[in-house]
Parts: C-alpha cells; structure tokens; sequence
C-alpha cells in the first residue's frame, strides 16, 4: 500500500468538511466573498459526503413560513423542549428563519418532492415538524397495485 | 444483510480514482479489493449500514444488499438501475413473483444550474444585515423575521 501524497492549496476561507453543513457554507461564502479562494476539504468522497449522503429521503425541518404554518418562535419553542432546555436560543431561532430558503432552493435546483394537490408539500404532522415527504416514501403505496390480498401476503 | 459480491460478475473495475468504484464510494471504507483473486469485498459486515452507495454504483450489478422493509417484504431480492433522473428498481418477491418501480432522483437535467440565478443581495450593502443568500427570492416570505427579545 503506497502512502498518501501531501499537496499543499493555498486559500482564504478553508471549509472542513464536505457534508450538508459544509456544502451550504460554501455556498454561501462564495457569494458574499466574490474572488476570494473558497475550499472545502471532506475526508471521503465528495458524491457521499456527510451522513445525510446514507440515503436520509426526507427533510426533518421545514417551516412553512410561507404557508403560514410556523415561525420562527415555534421552532425555538419546540426544539428547547425537545433538549429539555439546553439549546442556544439564538442560533436555533437563526436556523429556523433561514430554512425555508434553502428547502426551496433544493427543490429549485431539481429534488423532487412530494406535493399535495393544492401545490403544499405533503406532511403528515407539519405543525409538529415532522418530515416533508421526497418522492422515496410514496413508492410503499404503489404496492397497492399488485393487489390487497398479495400485500397481505407479503407483509 | 450487508453487501455481497458476486465473485462471478466483479471484474474488478477501474473507475477514474485507480480502483473499483465500491472502494471509491463507499462512505465507510468498508470495500476493499482482494488483491489475490482480484475482485471487490465487503471486509466489515457488521459495519455495513447498507446505504446502497456501491451496489447503485456498480457497472456490473454485482453487488446485492437486501431491501429495506418500508419498501419490499422480508425475503425480496432488489437491484436498483440508475437512470437519467433516477432509479429503477427490480424486485424479485420471495415467491418467484416480479415487481418494477421508478422514482426521480432529480427534477431537472445535472449542470442545468446556474449558480445564484436570480439572486438580489448586493455582495457589498447586503452583507452587513442578516440575511443570507437568496433569501428574497427563496425564503417565500416578505420580510426575514427579527427575533422580539
């Protein structure tokens, strides 16, 4: 096995590792930052980085702000709950407002996700931020097709 | 079920990173190649969460991994074939009977993207106030909401 080589890169904003997190500073960084030299390094492969590369099919945080389904308010409210207190107000506030862009931004950009008929992304308990639905968690209902009696079998 | 070769259909590839393209992807490092009988395997079993990454990606479908139990019954054989847009999955039921289904993966051709396409922050007056990138155009709302205390 032959050892790995040293490259050196020279940058201005050096971004560790290549994940949802680190693929969203990227983007952000190289629009406010115009020429300065932007990297991101991730340990493995690019095309898998991060966990949400395992196959996650569905977005745990959606507010509807458009939709008038939660603010920002409601988000701080129940993720303080949920960690029984400890969590930094500001920052999940922060999270809260801006999420809305970027699940937008990845539909627009071509993620393919399940919708009501009146155009709403399709949610079983939105108010309680449950997950919007990809296209992945409707192919369980095609089975329907074969036939109830062989569903039945099968399950 | 972790992932299983074939050791009758790997050819061991050569993908554009000098190895097989399950070692390239694997996000475990799992894969590996046995150098003596030149063919991909999984050196970890246990570790494999089954995520899918090399069986899609193998050129020969040589890999097999059970189905998830959302979407198939115990005992169905699926191979996934990436398409344009998406997947197509074969699945073979425990009782001999056959079944296909696709999903998109993508709504829109890859490299269609232009980047920042119709964004309005100004790179210099806008960098000073709280909003992020798109954030006009995309958050869906009027105004960035401003927390009351």
């Amino acid at each position: 096995m032959s050892l790995p080589t040293t490259e050196t890169i020279d940058c201005d904003i050096l971004i560790i590792g290549g994940g949802m997190s680190g693929c969203g500073a990227a983007f952000e960084s190289k629009y406010w930052s115009g020429d300065l030299k932007v990297v991101m390094v991730e340990k493995a492969v690019i095309e898998r980085s991060g966990a949400t590369g395992e196959g996650l099919s569905a977005i745990n945080c959606y507010m509807g702000q458009r939709n008038g389904w939660n603010t920002p308010e409601d988000f701080v409210h129940y993720v303080v709950n949920d960690m029984m207190g400890l969590a930094r107000e500001d920052l999940v506030y922060d999270v809260g407002r801006h999420v809305d862009n970027s699940v937008h931004l990845l539909e627009e950009w071509g993620l393919p996700i399940w919708k009501k008929d009146n155009g709403e992304y399709d949610s079983p308990l939105i108010s309680q931020h449950f997950p919007i639905k990809l296209c992945s968690f409707k192919t369980a209902n095609r089975f329907e097709s074969i036939g109830p009696e062989t569903s039945a079998d099968f399950f | 079920m972790p992932t299983y070769v074939d050791p009758n259909a790997c050819t061991a590839c050569q993908g554009e990173h000098q190895g097989p393209l399950c070692v390239y992807i694997c996000p475990n490092d799992l894969m590996v190649l046995n150098q003596d009988q030149n063919k991909g395997f999984n050196q970890e079993p246990e570790m494999c969460s089954e995520c899918y990454a090399c069986v899609k990606l193998c050129p020969e479908e040589a890999i097999h991994v059970r189905g998830y139990a959302d979407f198939v019954p115990m005992g169905a054989e699926v191979q996934p074939h990436r398409t344009e847009d998406g997947l197509r999955w074969d699945v073979r039921f425990r009782d001999g009977r056959t079944f296909e289904f696709t999903y998109p993966s993508r709504t829109r051709p890859a490299g269609s993207v232009v980047p920042y396409e119709g964004f309005t922050e100004d790179r210099q007056s806008d960098l000073k106030n709280q909003s992020l990138a798109g954030d006009a155009v995309w958050l869906g709302i009027a105004k960035l909401p401003t927390p009351n205390k």
